[in-house]
């Protein structure tokens, strides 16, 4: 059998060359729908790797601790009273912490007011979590002198430049007014509607003296390696054991939505790839069913020396992997350096979309970046093999049942 | 006589191998099929955000004062209402209402929260025009006797621990940037499934606000225009600034106000045409492919046409009228197979809840999980342009092979 296995192949390779014009046309169109098919993949994979990135690495951390009515009501004086033992449950799982304060001010500045969220946070901790200190506009991060950062949208309807002096009014925690002047030192590029829209960040000893609150935290967001989907929910899960009394929620857990929209663009990627792979499979049907009657001699003839018609229905297959093959290597050869360019060279779309936009509150750039993950890869070339055996299977039936005697009177 | 002669030749010379016709005809129909499904879903969605957010707060078309788009204060002060809504009926609009909005801390019990504040008049908005006020869960909405009611989102509602009957004070920077303040019992809770809404947005009577910020009967912040066909957005906007007069205030459209949605639809739409532009590529690679092979088959008989007298142009002529017929055939293809779900989807439609959820939001508003389709009849045209432009444009190489047959060279060839 691996002999005569053999034999076709051989039979299929010369078979190829030898109507090399047809051969052709046909590695390419599989090559073009292969390329579009990883491309698109490894766009789609960039956009949502780009948009959990900026909802874990710039907000949220992969997982927090809060008190427990704490997320529900954002009550003030709901605390995680004791930060430390968080700090170091975090580092039994290589895990950093860092402590965030929330408070509602009204910032004012000229005519132009309005109503924050004023966010104290720790620097050195913050770094080792978010990467929110490197994604600024313009301007620098807080200090520890009343420099404060803010959100985009919010520093354009106070218009808001770096080194304005910025009133915050509020209510300090032992019920007497707050207010002071800050400096604005910064301004983050978009991360989230929330982020952009309204919060001012300041570091946490500058909260604490404005809103009189010497100890404890709102928020301990814990980060700092990257966490895949399962460790994600046994480390939350072993956290939340070590950790009585107080709530450990994992980013899917916080922002459900956004965690399942990136689900579902995932599962429409590969609608998408089904589509493309249809239109594929209707040009390689006709391609492969052209090739066929025009050989219906040739099958004859190999019919009438003895050829069973399983050879002949393999030998058509055979033919269509190997075109196949080549189309998609040499689609995957394209479509790869392509692709790693693209990692570091986004598609500019700031000439369509001139304002950032959010899914599920998160911002999404207007620049495009591609993603290389294996799966971006394997997932279309494996699919694309099995498409274009399917799309093959008719005309090599067809083939495989030519009558010999009609076969040699064809011409 | 030689035109239908070449037509008749053409139509032949199609159904001479109507197997591989067939499939060609059917990848021109899946194309068609998914241009229209595509184009028609997103134009769907799209107006359907468009027309919901603007609902939210600003019309498809505001008038506001100088500046009040880009940084909206209480400071900046659109005068002359009554002028301005005089001037939208004129236009004959769907609706037009006049609010004042900005920016706001809420508190309660010791509780704060910040948020934004839209005054708006309780005798003249309706459920249509007001998401808020078709979104209420609990309570009603204020009633214009009622100068102290307000409606609160649910998530501030919890966070504020506010039920209906509770009072909610609000502080604001009048119109010359000094602090005021107001209290308002809370008349109706709203859940538009948009947390940023649902967490910031507060809805008081707009005489209480003129009242407290110092406004006069004809001030306001904007008049938000409602118009049927989102469309014709920019259209209402120039006639406006034609009748209104530019320079002393600002008219914009939903495409300003809401630059993020704007910006959304803007990226979305380009992904989508480069979608639906890459498959019609792999169907132009199919039609070229098959009618280059017929091409090749048929030497002979382009070489004996040739020996008879029809020269490379009516040659040329003869296999871009058969590429005519191919996207005249597919297009009746295309519209016999996608009239079936075209009409279920723009009739019924395709309940996506279990795979995007209730709750998806994008741009701050909130993606109807109901798939549906419109397609607009300028789209419909584009697509069918389209479509013959790109079978035409593939037969145009297999045409010029076939024209320059040598007819000798063709005859011998067997």
């Amino acid at each position: 059998m691996n002999g005569r296995l053999l034999f076709i192949v051989r039979l299929a390779v010369k078979n190829i060359g030898r109507r090399y014009q047809r051969s052709l046309i046909m590695v390419g169109a599989v090559a073009f729908a292969i390329f579009i098919a990883i491309y698109y993949a490894a766009l789609t994979e960039g956009l949502l790797a780009n948009t959990e990135r900026n909802a874990v690495l710039m907000e949220s951390g992969y997982i927090q601790v809060h008190a427990p009515a704490y997320l529900e009501e954002h009550d003030f004086y709901q605390m995680v009273s004791d930060p430390d033992r968080v700090v170091r449950a975090a580092a039994t799982y290589g895990l950093a912490a860092a402590p965030r304060l929330f408070g509602f001010s009204l910032a004012a500045l000229g005519d132009n007011s309005a109503g924050v969220e004023v966010r104290g946070i720790e620097p050195s901790l913050e770094d080792q979590v978010t990467r929110l200190s490197a994604h600024l506009l313009e301007g620098a991060w807080v200090d520890q002198r009343q420099g404060v950062v803010l959100g985009n949208r919010l520093a354009r309807k106070l218009g808001a430049k770096i080194g304005d002096k910025l009133l915050l009014l509020g209510q300090a925690a032992d019920g007497s007014m707050a207010n002071d002047l800050f400096r604005v030192r910064g301004i983050l590029k978009p991360v989230t509607s929330e982020i952009d829209q309204g919060t001012v960040i300041m570091s946490a000893a500058d909260f604490r003296r404005f809103f009189v609150l010497p100890t404890g935290v709102h928020e301990m967001a814990l980060g700092g390696r990257n966490l895949d989907r399962k460790s994600l929910a046994s480390i939350s899960a072993k956290l939340a054991g070590r950790l009585p009394g107080l709530e450990v929620k994992s980013w899917r857990e916080l922002s459900p939505v956004l965690a399942r929209v990136l689900d579902s663009t995932k599962g429409s990627l590969f609608v998408m790839l089904l589509l493309i792979y249809a239109a594929m499979a209707i040009l390689i049907l006709n391609a492969v069913l052209m090739g066929v009657f025009e050989r219906i001699r040739e099958f004859g003839v190999m019919r009438a020396v003895g050829l069973p018609p399983i050879a002949v229905f393999l030998l058509v297959l055979v033919e269509t992997a190997i075109l196949t093959l080549l189309g998609g290597g040499l689609g995957v050869a394209v479509a790869v350096p392509l692709i790693i360019r693209g990692e570091t060279h986004p598609i500019d779309l700031t000439a369509l979309a001139a304002d950032a936009s959010t899914i599920a509150g998160v911002a999404i750039d207007p620049f495009w970046y591609t993603r290389l993950t294996w799966e971006v890869v394997s997932v279309p070339f494996e699919l694309m093999i099995v498409v274009a055996l399917v799309a093959a299977l008719y005309p090599a039936g067809h083939a495989a049942f030519i009558k010999p005697v009609e076969a040699l009177k064809n011409d | 006589m030689d035109s239908l002669f070449i037509t008749k030749t053409a139509w032949r010379g199609v159904w001479r191998n109507r197997r591989r016709t067939l499939i060609t005809l059917s990848s021109v129909a899946f194309g068609l099929l998914l241009s229209v499904t595509f184009t028609g879903s997103a134009d769907y969605a799209y107006t359907n955000m468009i027309d919901t957010s603007a609902t939210m707060g600003m019309g498809h078309v505001s008038v506001t004062a100088l500046g009040y788009n880009r940084s909206p204060s209480f400071a900046k002060v659109l005068t002359g209402c009554g002028r301005i809504m005089a001037a939208a009926r004129e236009l004959g609009v769907r609706a037009a209402r006049v609010r004042i909005s900005g920016q706001a801390v809420f508190g309660a019990g010791g509780r704060s929260n910040d948020g934004q504040v839209i005054g708006v008049d309780p005798a003249r908005e309706t459920p249509e025009f007001n998401v808020f006020i078709r979104k209420i869960i609990k309570g009603r909405m204020f009633t214009p006797a009622e100068t102290r009611g307000v409606l609160v989102g649910e998530v501030m509602a919890r966070r504020l621990k506010l039920a209906p009957g509770r009072k909610l004070v609000y502080t604001l920077t009048d119109r010359h940037g000094e602090m005021v303040s107001g209290v308002a019992r809370v008349s109706g809770i709203f859940r538009t499934g948009v947390i940023e809404a649902d967490n910031g947005v507060v809805l008081l009577p707009i005489a209480r606000l003129r009242e407290i910020l110092g406004y006069h009967q004809d001030e306001a912040s904007m008049v938000a225009i409602f118009i049927a066909d989102q469309r014709r957005s920019g259209p209402v906007r120039d006639r406006l600034v034609s009748i209104l007069g530019d320079g002393e205030r600002e008219i914009l459209t939903w495409h300003e106000t809401q630059a993020d949605l704007a910006a959304l639809i803007a990226m979305d739409r380009a992904g989508n045409y480069l979608m639906q532009f890459l498959i019609w590529l792999l169907v132009a690679a199919g039609i070229m492919n098959t009618m280059q092979m017929s091409v090749m088959e048929r030497r002979r008989q382009f070489g004996v046409m040739q020996a008879l007298g029809m020269g490379p142009g009516r040659i040329f002529h003869l296999i871009m009228t058969e590429a005519l017929w191919i996207a005249l055939c597919g297009l009746v293809a295309g519209a016999l197979l996608t009239a079936p779900p075209y009409l279920y989807l723009r009739n019924v439609g395709l309940d996506l809840a279990a795979v995007i959820g209730t709750d998806y939001s994008a741009a701050g508003v909130l993606v109807d999980p109901l798939l549906k389709v419109r397609l607009f009849p300028e789209r419909a045209v584009f697509i069918v342009v389209f479509l013959f432009i790109l079978v035409l444009a593939s037969a145009l190489y297999p045409a010029l092979a076939a024209a320059r047959t040598r007819p000798l060279v063709a005859m011998r060839h067997r």
